[in-house]
């Protein structure tokens, strides 16, 4: 493989990169959606990724862990955090900051910008402090952040909203940049524009400074850092063999004081750089003594490589195929009738309601207790039920409820409202036959004869209903 | 080339002095020129002229930071050592016990040093933390008022008396301590080797290791525990919603 890319593109890619690039398709393995425009919303997104891949990205077919564990803090649900808390740990336990370094897809984008011929900026005394800030991060916007919201019943991922450039252009250009996204360009504001100059100013510093998000900010390494020195796998060193030279510790372009501590990211290049031979895997073999001829010993390595490569090849395609045909099938799975089950603050009520046929305005809202701008927006549309009663209907759409935090919400925040609550479909059907692309909020207008004339994929405020309304009364 | 950068790092330490100064000069002039009040008004016409040797000293950063990164490589003869590293080390392999009275209470003396100073530095680094904490949960503090002048002087109080001592004496730490960890190697190295059997070394490390594997074995247990609780209960739901809708937050639109 090396010898076959190093004779077409004059690359030579060590283990690690091979192992980084294959680890990057496969959680991303859902090649339809960068065509389709479409996020992945199948069941293998229960899991956790072990790296920082933003689950918004087209490709993605896992969670974020980092954007998991803000949502599980901020939603205060103890099961979710028991859930996605356990296989942080089990990540921490088995690899460390190992991941960084092999599975990470952003850490891989990060070297290969890295790989650009520039003067480079080394690793010093002032780096060492600053990749502190990361410890600051995680401890801010992933912990503290969330914890403040718990009390306001909504999710608020902090370092998603404010910082994750890895979410700006997996998740943000991925699917912007898709034409048939095109609607999405109307919500883009100052946010969007800081969280670009954030990327454009990672991608910058990337190519000068080795790592630079993953050194100075990633929330995930510094989590992964802290059980670096107990993880099964990694790098350590054979203090007995040590002459203590520090030509590892020059060598390595992280800010480490020592191999395997919280800043090693476990790629092993000083394992060669050693010249007596103490650096090693972890989980490494103590060469056996028994001699084996050179001959024998080459065949069988070059046997073992290609039927790793083979089964490896076989699993991508196997998952690729699945994903094709996993995909469009949910998606496809429309309803017959238009009818919304009521939703009440003790659950489902058993009623049903038409939005098409309620012969009045009708704004139909759809929301969840999972996203922070819906439960932002919701009082406006309550206002607006409360002050247009007699024209206009205003029914709230939640997504089908994969969870029951519903009800609880409504009973709490709307006892008496104006607005009727109903549930989507299992499929959320109601939701893509009124053209959802899987943003929420999502927000449609339909005129007294049912007809959709306004539809917004963005967060409203009281002026902007108004505006439609009346609008609409006038005609 | 050498010289250039030489002098564009004075010129940029001298401006970055100055326009301290001058924020500190325009800080007063608000104060005293105003009837001992902080308007808007006023903030925004002092810092309009400061802001011009701020352009100037942030045009010249970026000129010095380009500069220096076409710079030949300058490779220092004497590249800083890793203390805290190399007295590990030697701790393990020098036999302590055959060092004079004297060596070992010049080595108690610098260990008890170090320890002190590392420990001090900790707790006014803690310390800073909670007054930087505090004051991002205290809005008051961060949302002046005209003639609000005790909040102010409590912020004054908070970053000048506790989170500005607390990185300078950090600094310092730093800079004593690597002398005196230099001074203790010295010493330490001078003294003669264990033998590699006499290392007790190696029975220490079976222990640590089964610390360490017992460490590992409670953790992946536990991690399993709460994965099986947290699946069991439909605690997978609230991640599967986020993951299937397009996150806004996550792509800087929300």
């Amino acid at each position: 493989m090396k010898n076959f890319l190093l004779k077409i593109w004059g690359l030579r890619p060590t283990k690690r990169r091979l192992v980084q690039l294959y680890a990057a398709l496969l959680f991303n393995v859902n090649f339809q959606g960068f065509y389709t425009g479409k996020i992945y919303q199948g069941n293998t997104k229960l899991v956790c990724m072990p790296g920082l891949n933003c689950y918004s990205c087209p490709g993605a077919v896992t969670a974020c862990p980092i954007g998991s564990l803000q949502g599980a803090i901020s939603s205060g649900n103890k099961n979710t955090l028991f859930y996605i808390g356990g296989i942080l740990l089990l990540y921490c336990i088995l690899f460390g900051r190992m991941i960084c370094g092999w599975v990470c897809p952003f850490g891989l984008i990060q070297e290969l910008l890295y790989k650009i011929k520039t003067p480079k900026i080394k690793k010093s005394a002032f780096t060492r402090i600053l990749s502190y800030l990361k410890y600051f991060v995680l401890a801010f916007f992933v912990i503290i952040v969330p914890i403040m919201y718990l009390s306001k019943d909504t999710v608020f991922p902090a370092f998603c909203k404010f910082i994750c450039p890895a979410g700006t252009l997996e998740g943000g250009i991925g699917l912007l940049s898709n034409p048939a996204n095109a609607h999405y360009l109307e919500m883009i504001g100052p946010l969007f524009t800081w969280k670009f100059l954030l990327l454009v100013s990672t991608i910058v510093g990337s190519v000068f400074i080795f790592r630079i998000f993953c050194r100075f900010v990633c929330p995930l390494g510094a989590l992964y850092g802290l059980f670096n020195r107990i993880s099964v796998f990694g790098v350590k060193v054979d203090t007995n063999k040590c002459t203590y030279c520090n030509k590892c510790i020059e060598h390595c372009k992280l800010d480490i004081k020592k191999i395997g501590d919280a800043e090693c990211i476990g790629c092993g290049e000083c394992i060669g750089v050693c010249p007596t031979k103490a650096i090693n895997w972890k989980c490494a073999r103590n060469k056996s003594n028994t001699p084996v001829s050179d001959t024998k010993n080459k065949t069988a390595k070059i046997v073992t490589k290609a039927v790793i490569a083979v089964l490896l090849s076989v699993l991508l395609i196997g998952a690729a195929v699945f994903y094709y045909f996993d995909g469009p099938e949910k998606n496809s799975n429309q309803i017959e009738g238009t009818q919304l089950s009521i939703l009440t603050g003790d659950g489902v009520s058993g009623d049903v309601i038409t939005p098409e046929a309620t012969g009045k305005i009708t704004i139909v809202n759809f929301w969840g207790t999972w996203c922070g701008p819906c439960v932002k927006e919701l009082p406006y549309f309550d206002q607006i039920a409360t002050d247009y009663k007699d024209s206009v209907t205003v029914i709230a759409v939640h997504t089908y409820m994969v969870s029951d935090t519903a009800p609880a919400y409504i009973s709490e925040y709307y006892p008496e409202t104006d607005m009727i609550f109903a549930v989507d479909f299992e499929n959320e059907a109601y939701y893509n036959d009124q053209g959802g692309r899987g943003t929420y909020p999502y927000t449609v207008i339909l005129n007294e004869n049912g007809e959709v004339v306004e539809s917004f994929v963005k967060a409203l405020e009281y002026d902007d209903l108004k505006e439609v309304v009346e609008q609409e009364l006038n005609n | 080339m050498k010289y250039v950068l030489i002098t564009l790092k004075i010129m940029l330490a001298v401006c970055i002095v100055l326009t301290g100064i001058c924020f500190a000069a325009g800080a007063l002039f608000i104060y005293y020129g105003n009837n001992h009040t902080y308007t808007p008004e006023a903030i925004s016409t002092v810092f309009g002229y400061i802001s011009i040797p701020v352009y100037f000293t942030s045009a010249l950063t970026v000129i010095t930071a380009v500069i220096s990164l076409f710079a030949p490589e300058q490779v220092k003869k004497n590249p800083k050592k890793n203390y805290s590293y190399i007295l590990a080390a030697l701790y393990k392999v020098k036999d302590l016990s055959a060092a004079s009275e004297e060596t070992k209470i010049a080595i108690a003396k610098k260990q008890r040093f170090r320890y002190t100073q590392k420990s001090i530095s900790i707790l006014l680094s803690i310390d800073a933390f909670i007054a930087f904490v505090y004051i991002i949960f205290q809005p008051q503090f961060y949302t002046f008022a005209p003639n609000d002048n005790l909040k102010i002087l409590l912020l004054f109080i908070y970053f000048v008396i506790l989170i500005i001592p607390a990185f300078i004496y950090s600094l310092i730490v730093n800079y004593t301590n690597n002398r005196s960890m230099k001074a203790e190697s010295e010493l330490i190295k001078a003294l003669p080797k264990v033998p590699k059997e006499a290392r007790c070394g190696n029975e220490n490390a079976k222990h640590t290791n089964i610390l360490k594997y017992m460490l590992i074995g409670n953790f992946a247990v536990l991690a399993c525990i709460a994965i099986i609780i947290g699946a069991l209960n439909n605690g997978t739901a609230d991640i599967l919603t986020k993951a299937i809708n397009i996150c806004n937050e996550c792509i800087g639109l929300g």
